[in-house]
């Protein structure tokens, strides 16, 4: 077999026993909770009937491995039980909210990344200067808010003071009803449907909370390229590159194709890592996607919610880092062809 | 006169009891010169400051380091007053450099072929397959076998001695008249570092270049070098034609070097504990000088005229 092949099939191989491991702490969670299986999934006062129904489904009767592996088979086919709270199937309502976090995420992700590259190279070209201290001075303080802190920062600068965004309702204006659904993107959604007052409200309800969340990823990958730039600057290749004479733009060019891999991988990293920080800014923004419904699950005690949560953003970090992969061996076929 | 160092002066920034920055003094007033087409040795311990100089002068110094003061002429030009513009048109074009680290020196992410023609486009716009053919010239020149195929490889696919002469081409390509080579063979095996001296002998000999060869072993400096310039604690302290300064060295350091070599400069994998610089007290060698006297307590200048000279008070130089 090739070996690009062989490398993906063992990071899906590693994917798959990781979706086992954390199948298994959700299991946990439930399991060493506080009260009886059937009540933490069945709401403070289940029914008789709804109780009979909760053990025969997930076999509460049955000794706790059977139960542990009846309960991966259902995940694992998709069934991730009911909300107490809604009665709503939790993969349904997981499914539905997703787009909004993912959209969410998508652009704070390509901001955050803009915004820091070019800040974490001028860094790094001006090591130790006044610039250099401004840049790192911030981004640490960036790293080190609250997230809430730095939405409310936001809330006030973009909404009170410069009174640029719309007040923080959700992902479309309260007065107008959401476009039909194309790819869950309200923006996107509107944009195709040529609804051009849509798809205005729902890009100025994206604002602040993108703003929120780029901030917050950009200040740690500010940090990380600089980091990444001057690791490469101090090399003897790199010195030898300016030893040859070469200018600015081919010292960049040199300094940054070899903090790539270094950058991407961060970036990577924090991608996945990134959802924590979302749940907090949606529940701020009244965002209602997945990290919203997540965090208000929690604090009712809704554990089949909390659980179909856990799963999800175990799927987007996977789904992170196995693209992550690809892009990297597509990069280094690439490079070897050029 | 292809180059004359007068003077040069280096602080190195290190971080104080209170973690604030200071400076000391690295290079203490170093001078050397170079005449067009010979080759000078230049030799020390470990930590004398060889690269250092080299580095300054080329104003290639990383950020914990300071210049403070000096001249350094070449071809009636102070490369030290010069805009970082201006240096990079002197780098890599009038000046070739083979930076100090073994085989890292190579870009890592491009194919060598690739970079001997990226060398040429920095200094001059540059026709492709003009470029790729001098590419492929200056590879065989440097005795690569199959220089065609090799271009075409990855730094990390080559043995380090050819890695060696690319850089070495590298350094050519451009026809520089000045090449610094900063212990060109440092980590290679005997017969390599043997093959590849030759070779950079016979480049500079054949194209009338000056070069300046750092090293700690004199072997190399006996058999390559017609001048050499012996460095202590930051400062030159003797320079002279190598015949002249191996049969009559004017300084005790010179003198205890010579009879010692190898093991004093460290070749024999030997630490040698950095010379501590005593800007204040004299002369910098006293503490180690078996002819030390009261007089030492002064900076003694630099004696002797013309070609020969050492910086102690008790040198004695022949005429020549
Ligand atoms: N380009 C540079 N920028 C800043 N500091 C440097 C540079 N090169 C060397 N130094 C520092 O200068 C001091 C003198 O060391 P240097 O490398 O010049 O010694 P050397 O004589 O070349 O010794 P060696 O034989 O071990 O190479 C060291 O503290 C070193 O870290
Ligand atoms: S000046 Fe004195 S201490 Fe210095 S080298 Fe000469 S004799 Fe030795
Ligand atoms: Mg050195």
């Amino acid at each position: 077999m090739e070996r690009p092949v062989r490398a993906l099939l063992r990071r899906i191989g590693v994917g798959l026993f990781l979706a086992l491991v954390v199948v298994f702490t959700s299991f946990l969670l439930v399991k060493l909770g506080a009260g009886p299986t059937d009540v933490l999934l069945g709401g403070p006062s289940p029914g008789v009937e709804e109780r009979a129904q909760l053990v025969q489904d997930y076999g509460l009767d049955r000794p706790a491995f059977v139960q542990l592996v009846r309960y991966a088979i259902r995940v694992l086919g998709g069934e991730f039980g009911r909300s107490w709270l809604t009665s709503e199937s939790v993969l349904d309502e997981i499914l539905h909210r997703l787009p909004a976090t993912l959209e969410l995420m998508l652009y704070a992700i390509f901001l955050g990344t803009l915004m820091a590259v070019p800040t974490g190279m001028a860094a790094a070209f001006a090591r130790d200067t006044a610039e250099d201290r401004t840049v790192r001075g911030t981004s640490v303080l960036g790293e080190a808010m609250p997230p809430f802190f730095l939405a409310l920062l936001v809330l006030l600068v973009f909404f009170r003071w410069l009174d640029i965004a719309p007040a923080p309702s959700g992902r479309i204006s309260i007065v107008l009803s959401p476009p039909p659904t194309i790819t869950g993107s309200y923006f996107i959604d509107a944009f195709l449907m040529q609804d051009s007052i849509a798809a205005r409200s729902a890009l100025a309800q994206l604002v602040m909370p993108v703003f929120t969340l780029a901030l917050m990823l950009g200040a740690s990958l500010t940090l990380l390229v600089r980091g990444a730039m001057l690791a490469q600057m101090d090399a003897p290749h790199f010195v030898y590159a300016r030893a040859q004479g070469m200018s600015r733009e081919m010292l960049t060019i040199i300094a940054l194709r070899g903090a790539l891999p270094a950058i991407g991988g961060g970036l990577a990293a924090q991608s996945a890592a990134l959802l924590s920080m979302t749940a907090l800014v949606e529940y701020v923004f009244a965002w209602g996607g997945i990290g919203q419904y997540g965090l208000e699950a929690m604090a009712k005690a809704d554990f089949a919610a909390v659980q179909g949560f856990i799963l999800a953003s175990a799927a987007i970090a996977a789904t992170v880092h196995l693209l992550h992969a690809v892009i990297r061996r597509l990069a280094r076929i690439r490079i070897r062809r050029a | 006169m292809l180059l004359d160092v007068q003077d040069l002066r280096v602080d190195r920034i290190v971080t104080g009891p209170q973690g604030e920055p200071v400076p000391e003094p690295a290079l203490a007033g170093v001078n050397f010169r170079i005449v067009k087409g010979r080759i000078l040795g230049l030799v020390g311990e470990h930590a004398a400051g060889k690269s250092l100089a080299a580095s300054a002068i080329l104003g290639l110094l990383r950020p914990s380091a300071r210049l403070v003061g000096g001249r350094a002429l070449f071809e009636g030009q102070d490369l030290l007053r010069m805009s970082e513009s201006d240096l990079t048109r002197v780098r890599g074009a009038r000046i070739g450099f083979v930076v100090q680290s073994g085989h890292a020196t190579l870009d890592p992410n491009s194919r060598v072929g690739a970079q001997l023609v990226r060398a040429q486009s920095i200094h001059r716009p540059i026709v492709k397959a003009e470029a790729a053919w001098r590419a492929e010239t200056i590879m065989s020149s440097m005795g690569i076998p199959e220089p065609r195929l090799r271009a075409q490889a990855w730094p990390h696919e080559l043995t380090p001695g050819i890695v060696q002469r690319v850089v070495l081409g590298l350094a050519l390509i451009n026809e520089p008249q000045l090449l610094i080579a900063d212990e060109p063979t440092a980590g290679l095996d005997i017969t390599t570092q043997v093959q590849i001296l030759d070779l950079l002998h016979l480049e500079l000999r054949r194209r009338r270049i000056g070069g300046i060869i750092i090293t700690r072993d004199l072997g190399v400096v006996a058999q390559y070098c017609d001048d050499i310039a012996v460095m202590y604690a930051g400062q030159v302290v003797e320079q002279g034609p190598v015949m002249q300064v191996f049969a009559r060295p004017a300084h005790p350091f010179t003198r205890s070097m010579i009879s010692d070599a190898p093991e004093r400069l460290g070749i024999a994998g030997r630490q040698i504990v950095p010379p501590r610089m005593e800007p204040e007290q004299g002369c910098s060698y006293r503490p180690r000088c078996a002819d030390a006297t009261e007089r030492c307590l002064v900076a003694p200048p630099l004696v002797g005229a013309g070609v020969h000279a050492a910086r102690c008070h008790f040198a004695r130089i022949a005429a020549a």
